[in-house]
């Protein structure tokens, strides 16, 4: 105990200069969304227990892999440094946490939450886009099917 | 030295086991036909397994997705060949279209990907008031996301090019 108390106090500082920006940070994050600390930090939760936030990756990635691949003569660094300078998750999060805000309570809110944090809500969102991809394959198999039978039919009554 | 008889006292003792093991697989095979007949009412499930699938189905509301791709499907047709009489449709969703047809390929699906117990809670939720709710205003914020997410990928785009530029990139 003694040696952890005995640590450079400019580790202290620092710690405390990084807990304190990053409730800054937060508080900021939630003055721009304008929604009470409750219900944002309970939007959060959710966004993160639906792995909501990958979703930002997979448009910053997806864009800027497009443009890597049209132009590969552009160095890499570029992008390490476009990443890092111009794109921030809540660029996205503070226009997406006020649409949930609106059309949910807290209390709504605290039992989805119940759902998606217990085994089965965390097996049930980690299936969803097998869920989702097998759906539309099986829909496009369906609607193929529906289609020859149209065009049998049509054929049939003398169209 | 083996005699014939004895040779076919073995065999006998030998066919005894083999007919037992080839009457068990007669059955596997028989199960498994069963398991892929289009007429099992349970989709190669069990009764439980089945109706739990169709439950969730009914309460995620999976169940409408068959109306919605009919009708867009024919709504095609109809723009397509607007000289089509609307009876011919109307004949045609009721006596050749079936919502089997869709369910058939779904619930082996959802079965397959989700156990009893997964299934009895995911339907335990969806039927609570919370549950009804968070179903009822998920398409609206889907609309909603998207249009956010278009606004922002069109931003990142925007930023991206005068980054470009601003990095002597001829062309940008």
């Amino acid at each position: 105990m003694k040696a952890y108390f005995s640590r450079p106090s400019h580790l202290w500082l620092a710690a405390g200069v990084v807990a304190l920006s990053l409730t800054m940070a937060n508080l900021w994050a939630q003055a721009v969304r304008g929604i009470d600390p409750e219900k944002n930090e309970q939007i959060e939760r959710f966004l993160r227990v639906t792995s909501a936030f990958r979703f930002y990756d997979e448009i910053v990635d997806g864009v800027t892999g497009q443009y890597q691949k049209r132009f590969p003569q552009i160095e890499k660094d570029f992008w390490v440094e476009f990443k890092k300078e111009h794109t921030h998750p809540d660029d996205l999060f503070n226009q997406v946490i006020p649409i949930y805000a609106k059309h949910l309570s807290t209390d709504d809110l605290k039992e989805i939450l119940k759902f998606f944090e217990s085994p089965a809500g965390k097996k049930y969102t980690a299936v969803l886009p097998d869920l989702g991809r097998e759906t539309g394959r099986a829909a496009l198999e369906f609607e193929k099917d529906l289609n020859s039978r149209i065009l049998k039919r049509l054929k049939e009554a003398g169209y | 030295m083996r005699t014939l008889g004895n040779v076919f006292r073995l065999s006998r003792k030998t066919g005894v086991g083999l007919l037992l093991i080839g009457l068990a697989m007669l059955l596997q095979l028989r199960a498994q036909l069963f398991i892929e007949d289009d007429d099992d009412p349970y989709y190669g499930l069990g009764k439980e397994k089945a109706e739990l699938v169709l439950r969730y189905m009914e309460v995620t509301s999976i169940h409408s997705y068959y109306h919605d791709v009919v009708e867009s499907v024919i709504r095609r047709y109809q723009q397509m060949f607007p000289q089509i009489e609307p009876q011919f449709w109307r004949e045609f969703k009721q006596f050749y279209t079936d919502p089997e047809d869709l369910l058939k390929i779904l619930v082996p699906v959802y079965g397959k990907r989700l156990e009893s117990g997964d299934l009895k809670s995911i339907i335990a939720f969806m039927e609570s008031p919370a549950g009804r709710k968070y179903a009822a205003v998920l398409p609206s914020i889907g609309k909603e996301v998207a249009k956010e997410a278009a606004a922002f990928e069109e931003n990142l785009n925007r930023k991206l090019l005068a980054s470009l530029r601003d990095s002597g990139y001829a062309g940008f």
